[in-house]
């Protein structure tokens, strides 16, 4: 293998367009217009950008899988460590860039473990002594040496990305290319992936360039030296992660999420005119209490200093009274109305008792479950994968039926009431989009559900319009569905669950794939379903999203009901959500670490803004706990 | 999901770590002998050695009777309909108008039946004892081309995956209200929606496991090392042996001396 010239940057993309091969009869889609961009050696570069901004395209370019593999109409170069990708076999590329994929499916040849990170270097023609040793350490680094021989279908999500990066590594390549690792992931895997690269980082250091995508922005922030900003095929800003993510109304409108930390740096910023910044817990924690103690609150002032109150989560001072709280803007959404203290008492639509189920009459999935879901509920349902999640979720709409214990929906007993009969009453919503579109047009694809409940005529297009109309679809309707970009998918596959107007709508994962304001849209529909008294049970890893949205909380593990309450009770309990294997929030964990300032427990960065803020504002000789002006 | 596709159990048995190219060649040798005998005794004799060497192997239990599970329609429909179609021999159980019913056809139907069950549990002890990738290895060993291996591999590894994906699909058209006719033609007509979906999947992950195989270097103008290649150890080659002349043996009987050839 011959070496980089001194002086050529790994990557360097110049003035680089690329056009996708036209689809039934369109126009060319531009993927990415006039790229510059050079990678320096060693670098570790953070790529985001709103869903369609060309984020994954980028990652094809740079194994040559585009244009070679995908076809389509190139402007300008790419070239990687001297080598032109548009001319270079993908092979020979293969030697120098890794790819991982964001679907563990397709990551995999599906080989056991050891055979899979030996299969790269065997094509590339490696003495096998070579192999057993590159196959060792590639396994080492991502921890998976104890799994070697199981086969790679067995493993789990984030053990499989692991796996994918390991097969990758063992190419021994000089640039790593990660498009959106963990976007599929569980936090549990999540946090397995990123141990894996942090390990890679250490082991490495500077002899690997790294290419991160991710929507995860919090993610980013953490990892990379820099971070570049895709807009619709476009470099839309560039800089260290310090200066990008501080420019968060920029990203709001570019459509990126912002990272929690960053958003409570510029709420505080905003407020004080200070020029705070931070990237990590560590880094706010400190700033926020230097802040806090030059106002004058010192620990003495609130609070005893606590030793090890790291290990106490009991011990934290209770959550005020949702009264107190009630009639700010500042509150969750879950104590702004009214619905977790009357709506859940009477009509329950969804009753569940003591329900259990095995998968296949052998592997354990439930193991009584007792719930009852009322109507215009929002009940956020959370848990690791293979918690039993989705296990319950498909018992709410009688695709699963217990095997002891019943389930009524609506009065009606799962066990001898029809799916179908029951999608009046529930619609389910399920994770992928391709999984459930199938018709030429939108509007086909909205009236499926309906006509298969007896819809016809006037009575089935009014259904339609206002589906479409709902979420936003309406210029779309006589488009098709699999062609529009993978967010509008999700949107078109849960209007088209919206459409059979059922009394409860679960949404299993559906900002998977979706960028920041598509986010915020979708999210905004869904509250004004739950204003109109629909009930909504959402599945979701994403407990920002939680926090901000849902009033109520299911946490599930192996097959139980661990936690359920609102939001504040659920989220703010570290113990109880380490005993699930899930971590707590940013937010939550920073307001924790503040509470010897006399700061609550906080969901959100909203919220925790508006605390320090007010502890500010007291800070000149008030002690006692205070918050919005409440009474401590 | 992957254990009602797979009927391989992972152990470490002698039939376990035999080179799979013995255990094929083995398995042929016997499938062959299997299809040629008629006779009742030397076929129940064969199924049961099948039996004996999936126990000594400590081929789980559960899976074999899953196996039986899986034949026994099969089965059952060859010994009641064999008769009914074959009107020879002696001596006549059943003449009802056009219906006549022959003890050696009844024999002969069973016959039919112990073949097939004989042949499957032959099979069995090649599969269900040897893992995919030796199964294509030893493929490939004995001269199957490395890309047609490589797509056995991965067509394998879909069946699950694809039958996951039709699974999910089928229930997320169910929760849109759709309800499938228990059988016929509109059943198949309702289904169409499902494979399409179904389809669609799939071929969005093929497409990007295109991609991963070239990112892995499938292709490179370079001759293909293996980390851990088959080799035949002294064990393998004296079952091989052994195994061989006896099963050649028998063929020289069965063709030259009729055995077996006969039903009793």
């Amino acid at each position: 293998m011959d070496a980089t010239a001194p002086g050529e940057p790994p990557i360097r993309f110049e003035r680089f367009t690329f056009r996708y091969p036209p689809v039934a009869g369109a126009a060319p889609v531009t993927a990415l217009e006039e790229i510059s961009l050079e990678v320096a050696a060693g670098e570790f570069l953070g790529i985001t950008g709103s869903t369609g901004s060309g984020k994954s395209t980028l990652c094809l370019a740079i194994a040559g899988l585009v244009p070679q593999e995908t076809g389509g109409i190139v402007g300008g170069s790419v070239v990687v460590t001297g080598w032109d990708t548009r001319y270079t076999p993908v092979p020979q590329l293969a030697t120098r860039v890794g790819v991982v994929f964001q679907d563990p499916e397709s990551n995999l040849v599906g080989l056991s473990v050891e055979d899979e990170v030996a299969f790269g270097p065997e094509n590339l023609g490696i003495p096998p002594a070579e192999i057993a040793r590159r196959v060792d350490w590639a396994l080492e680094v991502v921890g998976l040496s104890h799994e070697r021989n199981r086969l790679s279908a067995h493993l789990s999500g984030g053990q499989k990305q692991r796996l994918a990066i390991a097969a990758v590594l063992a190419m021994q390549p000089q640039i790593l290319v990660l498009d959106e690792p963990t976007a599929q992931l569980d936090p549990v895997g999540k946090e397995e992936v990123i141990a894996a690269v942090e390990r890679l980082r250490q082991e490495l250091g500077r002899r690997l360039t790294i290419v991160l995508v991710e929507s995860d922005t919090e993610l980013l922030s953490r990892f990379a030296d820099r971070i570049v900003v895709l807009h619709a095929g476009r470099v839309a800003l560039e800089g260290s992660p310090r200066a990008v993510f501080s420019r968060t109304q920029e990203l709001a409108a570019l459509g990126i999420r912002i990272p929690p930390l960053a958003e409570l740096a510029a709420r505080l910023n905003r407020a004080l005119g200070a020029e705070l910044s931070f990237l990590s817990q560590t880094e706010a924690e400190a700033a926020l209490a230097r802040l806090l103690e030059q106002t004058g609150l010192t620990r003495s002032n609130d609070q005893p200093p606590r030793a090890g109150h790291q290990e106490r989560p009991a011990a934290e001072p209770v959550p005020a009274p949702r009264q107190a709280r009630a009639g700010s803007l500042l509150t969750l959404a879950s104590e702004r109305d009214d619905q977790t203290l009357h709506a859940r008492e009477p009509a329950s639509l969804i009753e569940i008792e003591d329900a259990r189920y095995r998968y296949g009459g052998v592997y354990p999935a439930l193991n009584g479950v007792s719930l009852r879901i009322g109507a215009g509920e929002f009940l956020a349902l959370i848990g690791p994968n293979g918690s039993g999640k989705t296990t319950l979720a498909k018992h709410c709409n009688g695709l699963l039926r217990p095997e002891s214990g019943r389930v009524l929906v609506a009065g009606q007993d799962t066990r001898t009431t029809h799916v179908g009969q029951l999608a009046r009453t529930v619609g389910y919503a399920f994770q992928n989009p391709d999984h459930q579109l199938f018709l030429p047009s939108v509007a086909e694809e909205l009236a499926y559900g309906p006509r298969n409940l007896g819809l016809r005529g006037p009575e089935l297009r009014a259904r339609v319009d206002e589906a479409l109309e709902r979420f936003g679809l309406a210029e779309l309707r006589n488009r098709h569905p699999t062609l529009l970009g993978r967010g509008l998918r999700q949107l078109v596959a849960i209007a088209a669950v919206y459409a059979l107007s059922p009394r409860l709508l679960i949404l299993d994962e559906p900002t998977c794939g979706l960028d920041g304001q598509a986010t915020g849209r979708l999210m905004a529909t869904i509250e004004e379903l739950v204003a109109e008294g629909r009930s909504v049970l959402l599945i979701t890893h994403d407990l920002r999203l939680v926090a901000e949205h849902a009033r109520r909380v299911v946490l599930v593990h192996e097959g139980r009901i661990l936690g359920d309450g609102p939001p504040r009770q659920i989220l703010t309990d570290e113990a109880l959500l380490a005993r699930a294997g899930m971590a707590p929030l940013t937010i939550a964990r920073l307001s924790r670490g503040l509470s010897r300032y006399g700061i609550l427990p906080s969901l959100t960065e909203a919220e925790l803004a508006e605390a320090v803020l007010a502890r500010l504002a007291a800070g000149t000789g008030h002690s006692g706990l205070t918050r919005e002006g409440g009474p401590g | 999901m992957s254990a009602g596709y797979d009927l391989y159990a992972p152990g470490d048995s002698w039939l376990h770590r035999l080179d799979p190219r013995v255990k094929l060649i083995l398995t042929a040798m016997a499938a062959l002998l299997v299809l040629l005998w008629s006779s009742l005794p030397l076929l129940l004799a064969a199924l049961a050695l099948a039996h004996l060497l999936l126990a000594l192997a400590r081929y789980p239990r559960g899976l074999a009777i899953g196996v039986w599970r899986a034949l026994a329609p099969l089965l059952i429909l060859i010994v009641t309909l064999w008769p009914v179609f074959d009107r020879r021999g002696e001596p006549v159980l059943l003449a009802l108008g056009p219906l006549i019913v022959t003890g050696e056809a009844l024999l002969r139907g069973l016959a039919t039946a112990l073949r097939i069950a004989a042949l499957s549990f032959t099979l069995l002890l090649w599969l269900g004892t040897t893992d995919q990738r030796s199964l294509v290895r030893s493929l490939v060993r004995l001269g199957l081309p490395f890309s047609l291996g490589m797509a056995l591999t991965i067509g394998l590894r879909f069946i699950p995956t694809f039958a996951g994906v039709y699974q999910t699909v089928s229930e997320a058209f169910q929760a849109r209200g759709l309800t499938l006719p228990p059988r016929g033609l509109r059943r198949l007509q309702a289904m169409l929606p499902i494979l399409v979906a179904a389809l669609v999947t799939a071929l969005r992950m093929s497409e990007q496991l295109g991609w991963t195989l070239a990112a892995r270097g499938v292709g490179a103008p370079v001759r293909r090392t293996t980390l851990r290649d088959l080799a035949m150890r002294p064990a393998d080659w004296l079952a091989l042996a052994a195994g061989l002349a006896a099963g050649l043996a028998l063929l020289w009987l069965t063709l030259a001396e009729g055995l077996g050839r006969a039903l009793r």
